[in-house]
């Protein structure tokens, strides 16, 4: 309050100089009866008149267009485009324009462009760069243009609606080798990779056709017997499909933008869709809706899981266990479940997992480390050997780690502290 | 903690030359408007120079520190307030001289420091301010070039420092506009200012003010203080009394009513050179002498008791003819020598002249005992007391003992020579019979002067031999102000009323933008003052056309300054509103007399306005064009037309439904002047000063088909107007059936 009154009356506004100007002028003007400054005082109040009216005349006819950007990685520089419309008739001069950028900038201000002439019926296209910090969909708002024109006087600013999203990809490490099969205690372990799913596989069974199904594998004879799409599934196949369930309760998203559990889960579930792309593996993507439901997304592909990725959000959901539970019905059983979980799994979790029979690859995403508290891991530890002790493969790992290692032999086994 | 932006002594530097260049601009025209308005005193060019100068090393030096030019501007500072308190110490009447040489060398010094953009800004209002103090100081239309330029650059100044800030912390996307896309941006923002100032001017409503004293008056006195109060008129010496033909000189520049014999029989024209400017709180006549003794020629000063009156210490306290409740305070600027005789309004209270003597008179003449130069300013505070009509009828109405001032004007203005015929009095006795007291027979031969006879300038020399005041009542019948005020005097004493004869100016034109009076030579004037009984001396002015009671002058004067402007523009310069030309021709010799008393710089100044308009103007047409393009062409812009035109109809609608003050004469008057304004627009219009009686004849004789008509409704209006009683009902209906008839006549075709 202090410095607001201090600065009133250092800083002065320029309207209330002219304001207290014109109203000294008027009572010397009546006590000299001096006529010219009644002249003066005139065109003082003509000048607040037109101070207050041209900002606002300024602004109409504007209008805000945001040009799409296409998505980013992680840590890419994207470049933001703003196009100010005049519909008017009249040229527009000197509006200036604010935005709060989708990320931060170094100094923490908001974007503001001054814009010196508008010509009438055109437009003037505004471009920034913004470094995309971390995975997310950015909605962005409103763009606030403001004038003072023609004389600085009475600025006024607008709110102007520029709706438009930016989507950051979660950026995971690069996967040179993984080979899904190593991750499964009870499978051999192998170091091929499979490049391709042929017919010398041992057939398994028919089932009903899931969205991301080969259609090469359509069963055409059953599909016409039953009137539903039906698919042949070998064993082989079980191997080359994946379900990463990715705890997204609010436990996961503890921590600064960008740095939470949730986040390195997002980057290591999209390193490992970019890779099963490469391997023609099939991945299912599992997480918390709003609702605290399953939400899936079969056969998880390029930009589209990159996209689904990106907009994961952290919701109050139930224990991954009681997701992987609840998604059981429409898994693959032959096929990996890999959890990427942020919350520790309990007695009661264990026995849900036992009873759905699911082949687990367990990454505990210590969700503690993330948000910074110090602790001796002891929950994690036995979580892990819990998990461990009922044929899951298990790692941990803590913030700041190696998120590349987590999948290769260097990471840590269950029960084993780096 | 943080200090605050605007705590912080380091503020960052302002680069833009443009910025500064119209900042410059417009301090400069304030400096040399201030400067220009004091007459250029010595140290002018020393602060246009080094205003100039300071402004540059700002600009060089705008990202240092500055501590040792800050240390002498520290010491200028102190050295400019000692020079103000030592000039206001031995002025302390007019600070406006001190206070705008303080400002100026504030100017000159706080060019020193602008490294800011804020720095800048002080300026301008630094420059706004001089501005204002050239605004107070100015007495004429020269002012007009500098507050034009002023605006022009000022407004440069505003847009470049709403660019400087725009700029501030944003990055520049598309192009800040050039100096020539601004120039168009400040012409358009100008023309708007000028045309919306312009009405927000007329529409300004004045108060009467001038309450913060002390008074403005003259410091020195360069002629000699060697009189002894004696009236002092270099081109009519003293005669006492007697002329003779050789002596009898016409002066177009000096008055002879100020003269201590005013000679009835000299003629000629005064000069329309102003002769002084005058601030008064309300409009009123300027009382100079007044004349007590008449001998059927002439008018002297007799037993005039002249009595010295001296005050150590301005104001010196005088009491004219009592005081009354009424303030008005006037400060008269003389613009050309005149006699030693005080001007002001009536019943003169209080004196700031730079002298510590005057002398009184017994008949209201205050003299001093130096010629009134020219460029002397002294101000004064009358007490006026504005006459009441029911007032007065009521207190001649009782029984009473004479005032002490009643017997002395008996004693001294009620003498007539024996030369004045018997007609005179016997004129003066039929119009006052039944009156009531002196007010109302005074009131009934004003009535009678204004209505029955002739006021010109052009009338030969009267017969020496004869009486003035008869031959003017019943053989010439025509005659100026002098003529009719002896013949008013003259007629009041043959009835035993006092009455002298009092000379001075007329209020002179108001010039609504330098808030003067103009007073002009042709503005002298004589009118007369009356005792009237338990009241005191009251003026009257019998001559047409002019107000017959002057002290209520003030009472109908409008506040707002269109009806003085429209005045203005006729009187002052002598001509009606729709003579473009002739204004243009006025215009155009007040800005050539401008720059001749400016010298190369008033040429320079007048090449910038006039090249300024001109780049005005082809704004405006390209302006116009694009307009009407964009509008959709011709028809576009009369479809805007049209609801503009219904737009302002409704609102002169609206103003016309305002109350308007009571005309004097009622509703009988009102139908009169709408007849003199149907008659105007029938080639028959009021010629100035012709009394409605002589407009009736003439009119009548031009527009024959309605002659009854109009002298049913004049002599309505005269008995309305003039007479004792308001107009009645029947009167009124009279007026109007009168009006409606003649509106009929005139619509008829005429018989040729």
């Amino acid at each position: 309050m202090i410095f607001r009154l201090l600065r009133a009356f250092f800083r002065p506004r320029d309207e209330w100089v002219i304001v207290f100007l014109g109203a000294f002028m008027l009572f010397i003007a009546v006590n000299t009866q001096t006529g010219w400054l009644y002249v003066v005082v005139a065109v003082l109040v003509a000048l607040l008149a037109v101070g207050f009216a041209g900002p606002r005349v300024t602004l109409r006819g504007l209008e805000v267009v945001r040009l799409p950007s296409a998505p980013a990685w992680e840590g890419e520089t994207v470049t933001m485009r703003l196009r100010v419309r005049n519909t008017s008739r009249w040229r527009r001069f000197v509006v200036t324009v604010a935005e709060t950028p989708p990320f931060p900038t170094e100094d923490g201000k908001p974007m503001r462009f001054a814009l010196g002439v508008i010509p009438a019926g055109g437009g003037v296209t505004l471009e920034y760069p913004v470094r995309c910090l971390h995975r997310g969909a950015r909605i962005l708002g409103d763009v606030v243009l403001a004038s003072a024109t023609p004389v600085g006087l009475f600025p006024v600013s607008r709110n102007f609606s520029a709706p438009g999203e930016l989507v950051v990809y979660p950026r995971g490490p690069i996967l040179q080798r993984v080979d899904l099969m190593s991750l499964a205690p009870r499978s051999a372990s192998t170091s091929r990779t499979y490049n391709r799913i042929g017919h010398s596989y041992d057939f398994q069974g028919i089932r009903q056709y899931q969205f991301g199904d080969d259609t090469r594998f359509v069963h055409w004879p059953t599909t016409a017997r039953t009137g539903q799409m039906m698919v042949r599934e070998f064993k082989e196949m079980g191997a080359q499909r994946l379900t990463i369930l990715i705890d997204n309760g609010l436990e996961a998203a503890v921590g600064p933008p960008g740095r939470a559990a949730l986040d390195d889960a997002a980057r290591l579930a999209a390193s490992l869709v970019t890779h099963a792309q490469l391997t023609a593996a099939h991945v299912t993507l599992v997480a918390a809706d709003a609702d605290g439901r399953p939400q899936m997304l079969h056969n998880a592909r390029g930009a589209q899981a990159l996209d689904w990725l990106a907009r994961l959000q952290a919701v109050d959901a139930p224990h991954w266990s009681v997701l992987a539970r609840e998604a059981a019905p429409q898994l693959d059983r032959h096929g990996r479940t890999m959890v990427l979980a942020g919350r520790p799994a309990d007695e009661a979790a264990i026995q849900l997992l036992v009873a759905e029979r699911l082949q687990l690859v367990v990454v505990l995403l210590e969700s503690d480390s993330y948000a910074g508290i110090e602790g001796e891991g002891t929950d994690w530890a036995e979580s892990a050997d819990r998990l461990a002790a009922t044929g899951a493969v298990v790692r941990r790992h803590a913030a700041g780690g190696d998120l590349g290692r987590i999948l290769s032999a260097g990471g840590r086994m269950a029960g084993v502290r780096a | 903690m943080r200090v605050p932006e605007f705590l912080l002594w380091k503020k960052p530097p302002e680069n833009s030359i443009s910025f500064r260049v119209a900042t410059l601009a417009s301090v400069m025209c304030g400096i040399l408007a201030t400067l220009y308005e004091q007459q250029w005193p010595s140290f002018g060019w020393l602060v246009v120079s080094a205003t100039i100068f300071g402004f540059w090393l700002s600009y060089r030096r705008r990202n240092e520190t500055n501590w040792v030019i800050k240390i002498f501007l520290s010491f200028g500072m102190m050295f400019a307030l000692w020079d103000f308190l030592s000039n206001l110490y031995y002025n302390p009447l007019d600070p406006r001289v001190p206070l705008a040489n303080l400002l100026l060398w504030l100017q000159t010094l706080h060019s020193y420091d602008l490294p800011a953009r804020r720095d800048l800004n002080y300026s301008l209002t630094t420059g706004f301010v001089l501005i204002s103090v050239a605004a107070v100081l100015s007495h004429d239309m020269a002012y007009v070039p500098f507050i034009v330029v002023f605006l022009v650059c000022a407004l440069y100044t505003l847009v470049y420092n709403y660019l400087s800030q725009a700029r501030e912390e944003r990055r520049v996307v598309a192009a800040m506009p050039d100096f020539l896309t601004l120039s168009r941006l400040v012409a358009g923002v100008a023309l708007l200012l000028v045309v919306l100032g312009g009405v927000i001017f007329l529409f300004i409503p004045r108060g009467q003010g001038m309450k913060i004293r002390p008074l403005p008056m003259s410091l020195h006195l360069n002629a000699p203080r060697n009189g002894s109060g004696e009236v002092r008129n270099p081109s009519y010496p003293n005669t006492n009394g007697r002329v003779s033909q050789s002596q009898r000189r016409f002066d177009p520049d000096s008055y002879n009513g100020l003269s201590a014999y005013l000679d009835l029989n000299l003629r000629g024209r005064l000069s329309d050179d102003i002769v002084m400017r005058v601030r008064s709180s309300e409009e009123a006549y300027y009382r100079g002498l007044g004349f007590n003794f008449y001998n059927g020629r002439g008018w002297e000063i007799r037993e005039e008791n002249l009595q010295q009156v001296i005050s150590p210490a301005p104001p010196i306290m005088l009491n004219i003819d009592g005081v009354g409740e009424k303030e008005i305070v006037q400060i008269f600027y003389i613009e050309k020598d005149m006699p030693n005789i005080i001007l002001s309004a009536y019943h003169l209270s209080q004196l700031f002249l730079p002298s510590d003597t005057v002398y009184v008179d017994a008949h209201g003449g205050v003299r001093t005992a130096f010629p009134l130069e020219t460029g002397l300013v002294y101000s004064v505070i009358s007490m006026s007391r504005p006459p009441r009509p029911a007032v007065l009828r009521r207190l001649a109405q009782r029984a009473r003992v004479a005032t002490s001032l009643e017997k002395k004007a008996a004693a001294l203005d009620l003498n007539l020579p024996e030369t004045v015929p018997a007609r005179v009095k016997e004129l003066a006795e039929e119009l006052t019979r039944n009156k009531v007291g002196n007010y109302e027979k005074a009131q009934a031969i004003t009535n009678y002067l204004q209505n029955h006879l002739e006021y010109s300038l052009d009338i030969p020399p009267f017969d020496d031999n004869k009486d003035v005041a008869d031959e003017f009542l019943f053989h010439y019948k025509k005659g100026y102000c002098e003529q009719f005020a002896t013949a008013m005097a003259v007629m009041c004493r043959s009835v035993g009323i006092p009455a002298r004869l009092v000379t001075g100016y007329l209020p002179g034109t108001y010039n609504p933008f330098t808030g003067y009076y103009e007073v002009k030579n042709s503005d002298a004037h004589a009118w007369v003052e009356v005792m009237v009984d338990r009241f005191g001396w009251v003026e009257f002015d019998p001559s047409p056309g002019y107000s017959g009671v002057p002290q209520a002058l003030s009472a109908p004067k409008s506040n707002f300054v269109l009806e003085s402007l429209v005045r203005y523009m006729k009187n002052r310069l002598g001509l009606e509103v729709t003579d473009v030309g002739a204004f243009f021709r006025s215009a155009f010799a007040a800005l050539a007399a401008f720059a001749q008393r400016a010298g190369p710089a008033g040429w320079a100044v007048l090449a910038a306005v006039f090249g300024g308009l001109a780049f005005a103007m082809v704004a405006i047409v390209r302006l116009g064009r694009r307009s009407l393009e964009q509008a959709g062409g011709l028809p576009g812009l009369r479809r805007w037309a049209r609801g503009m035109t219904a737009r302002a109809g409704g609102f002169v609608r609206r103003l016309g439904r305002a109350p308007e003050g009571p005309r004097r004469g009622g509703d009988v008057a009102v139908a009169w002047h709408q007849m003199v304004d149907a008659l105007a627009s029938h080639d028959c219009a009021r010629r100035p000063g012709e009394t409605p009686h002589e407009f009736s004849a003439r009119a009548e004789a031009v527009i024959p088909a309605g002659q009854a008509h109009i002298e049913r409704l004049t002599r309505l209006f005269e008995a309305a107007r003039y007479g004792a009683e308001p107009a009645s009902a029947e009167q009124v209906a009279e007026a109007q059936s009168a009006l409606a008839g003649l509106r009929e006549a005139l619509r008829q075709p005429s018989p040729a």
